[in-house]
């Protein structure tokens, strides 16, 4: 950056056109001060303008520039959810948008939630978000049950499908349940996002498959370690959690392991983790006083985190973290902290019920004065304040879009925190498996406002459902039925 | 001007600086208002600007040092502040009204603005300019950026590249 008053010398070579405004302004400023505000989709457009501007809105400092501007700009949490977009007759069409939360419990004025992009030939049922957060912008979007995968920026629109590859065992023969859980992590030595995918295919074999979105060319290989033997067998098709440097999966003994399963393909402990660069696996001991507890993975702040599911005991919920350890990925030295305690009994009505709904709550971020921010797979984002246990809810999906469509996942959530970024999928289309098929993407262009009083209604959420209806039948049958 | 006083004011009245525009323009302000800019911040310190002698800015006319003092003076209080924890819902909302109407200027004011704000290094200023040229042109295609910016007419090569572009990227034109 040059300190001199003076501005740099103007380039001559470009000819003043007649009536038009003279042009003032030197390339560095335009870069370095207008372009970084310009919003992610337009940033993709500019790049066309010329080779100097394609160079410099590519370049790793650019990147960089543009997401500081953007996460300094304002300080109110922004998630993104995503929703079936009704077409009449048309494909299943998916939508995705981004709405800034309030913390604070000021409710001032009614929020509105941005269009980000849409999908055509996405069904949003058993859509899965590769987790609660982008990794360095990236998403990785999958129906478990296709084993098809693509990675997506969701602010540019940018997207790449990956190569086909191999299906996945089932855990049972109806729903999205399937022996395989597919991450992004960014592997900051290579200075690339890398896909892995750990399964067990038809062949009953245990595999992990790497993607590099630099490196990958048109196909998966093999990851560098040695898979844990049944590893795959305790995965549900969820996404691990990819934290500095390493991916961590629940490996679900509790539902996948049942009678002398349990014995035969036991795990040291359950959670694994593969570090992304060097591609070896580890084990992480879990909470000690909770190992035995139903659990979730999740992200809190940078720490990875345990939420545990204490309802049917003690109308509970507990957090619980671990600092990562830099530069390691056995550690087990590492203790896991009590974060906090969530009292669902000692809130008042309808907040206890509300919170207390659907089967998964899952930490999104905390630190808005305290207070951390809680999601759940009835599409509704809650303000928690731990000092006085006091919850508030600050979004529900029904406000926005239509209660009707609204989907609730059965994996993940269809709620996560979102990032302004232009990081770019980096690798060209024709790179990647020629047959695999790309999203039809279109860039968002509506605002839906919040519509009051749309949401909480009370609703019976238990309904036997033809899907639930197969996935219960499919239970028993995997129950009473030998291989 | 009716400026509060600032903190490190030790008699009664605020210190004033004399800036010297590139037509030879004197302004008298408040070393307050001044400071917001870190190059003058630097000579004020020193204890230049007082008295006869003045800062010459080579670089910025009257017309433009009058427009950066208008904004300077409206945010020196807030920024004398220090963030200003106690500044209330409506000071922060006359002074966002107040940024509104002060970027609803002609082009070429703007682009003089942002040169000048660089220039002095007068950070707020130059987020609030360079926000709002960059939601002048976000919605532009690239043909019309180079238009807008007089870059020449590209070439049939530099034409192809642009077709493949949006090719590739179709869905960020339409």
């Amino acid at each position: 950056m040059p300190e001199s008053q003076a501005p740099p010398p103007r380039s001559s070579k470009r000819p003043r056109h007649g009536h038009l405004p003279a042009p003032t302004l030197p390339d560095d400023v335009i870069v370095e001060q207008i372009l970084t505000r310009v919003p992610a989709a337009a940033v993709i457009r500019f790049r066309a303008v010329c080779r100097a501007w394609h160079a410099a809105l590519t370049s790793d400092h650019f990147v960089q520039a543009h997401r500081s501007l953007r996460s300094g700009a304002h300080h109110q949490p922004e998630i993104v959810f995503f929703a079936p977009r009704p077409v009449a007759g048309g494909p299943a069409t998916t939508s995705f948008y981004t709405c800034k939360l309030k913390v604070a419990g000021q409710h001032d004025e009614p929020a509105t939630a941005c269009e980000l992009v849409t999908v055509e030939d996405l069904r949003a049922s058993n859509l899965v978000l590769s987790g609660t957060r982008p990794c360095h912008g990236l998403t990785l979007l999958y129906q478990p049950s296709t084993s098809e995968y693509h990675v997506c920026n969701l602010s540019t629109g940018e997207h790449v499908a990956l190569p086909r590859c191999a299906w996945a065992n089932r855990v049972i023969r109806y729903g999205p349940y399937v022996l395989s859980s597919t991450g992004i992590g960014f592997d900051a030595a290579a200075g690339e996002h890398k896909v892995v995918r750990l399964y067990e295919g038809w062949d009953r074999e245990q595999h992990c498959e790497v993607y590099g979105l630099r490196s990958g060319g048109g196909w998966w290989r093999s990851c560098a370690g040695q898979v844990p033997p049944h590893a795959a067998k305790g995965l549900d098709g969820r996404p691990p959690v990819f934290l500095d440097g390493c991916f961590y999966w629940h490996i679900n003994t509790l539902r996948n392991f049942q009678g002398t399963e349990a014995l035969r393909f036991s795990t040291p402990e359950p959670i694994l983790s593969l570090s992304v660069d060097t591609e070896q696996f580890g084990w992480v001991p879990p909470p000690e006083e909770r190992a035995h507890y139903s659990f979730h993975l999740a992200e809190l702040d940078g720490s990875l985190c345990v939420a545990v599911d204490l309802r049917l005991t003690f109308e509970e919920y507990e957090l619980w973290t671990r600092p990562t350890v830099s530069g390691s990925s056995s550690g087990s030295q590492v203790s896991w902290s009590l974060r906090c305690r969530l009292s669902l009994a000692s809130l008042p009505r309808p907040m206890r019920d509300d919170l207390g709904r659907g089967n998964r709550m899952l930490p999104l971020a905390s630190s808005f004065g305290g207070r951390i921010l809680l999601a759940t797979n009835c599409n509704e984002v809650f303000s928690y304040d731990p000092d006085g246990n006091s919850v508030e809810r600050i979004f529900a999906m029904q406000e926005f879009v239509d209660d009707l469509v609204t989907v609730k996942p059965e994996l993940l959530l269809n709620i996560a925190l979102h990032e302004e970024s232009i990081t770019g999928v980096r690798c060209r289309r024709s790179t990647t498996g020629g047959d695999a098929t790309q999203l039809k993407m279109k860039l968002g262009s509506t605002t839906v406002a919040r519509r009051q009083g749309a949401a909480y209604q009370h609703r019976n959420d238990f309904r036997i459902t033809p899907q639930l209806l197969h996935t219960l039948i499919g239970i028993a049958a995997e129950q009473y039925l030998p291989h | 001007m009716a400026a509060p006083e600032s903190g490190d004011g030790n008699n009664g009245a605020a210190r004033m600086v004399t800036l010297i525009s590139s037509d030879n323009t004197r302004f008298e302000v408040e070393a307050a208002a001044a400071s917001l800019s870190q190059t003058l911040q630097l000579t004020i310190l020193d204890g230049g600007g007082g008295g006869g002698d003045g800062i010459p800015l080579p670089n910025v006319d009257s017309a433009t040092l009058s427009k950066v003092l208008e904004y300077c003076i409206k945010h020196a209080p807030a920024a004398a502040n220090g963030g200003a924890p106690n500044a209330t819902a409506v000071d922060r909302a006359e002074l966002e009204r107040f940024d509104n109407e002060f970027v609803n200027i002609d082009q070429s004011v703007l682009y003089s603005l942002i040169m000048a704000a660089h220039n002095l290094e007068i950070e707020g200023l130059q987020s609030l300019v360079a926000k709002k040229v960059a939601d002048m042109i976000k919605g532009k295609s690239p043909m019309e950026i180079r238009r807008t910016l007089g870059f020449p007419d590209p070439t049939p090569e530099e034409q192809a590249e642009m077709n493949a572009h949006m090719l590739e990227y179709g869905w960020a034109y339409e």
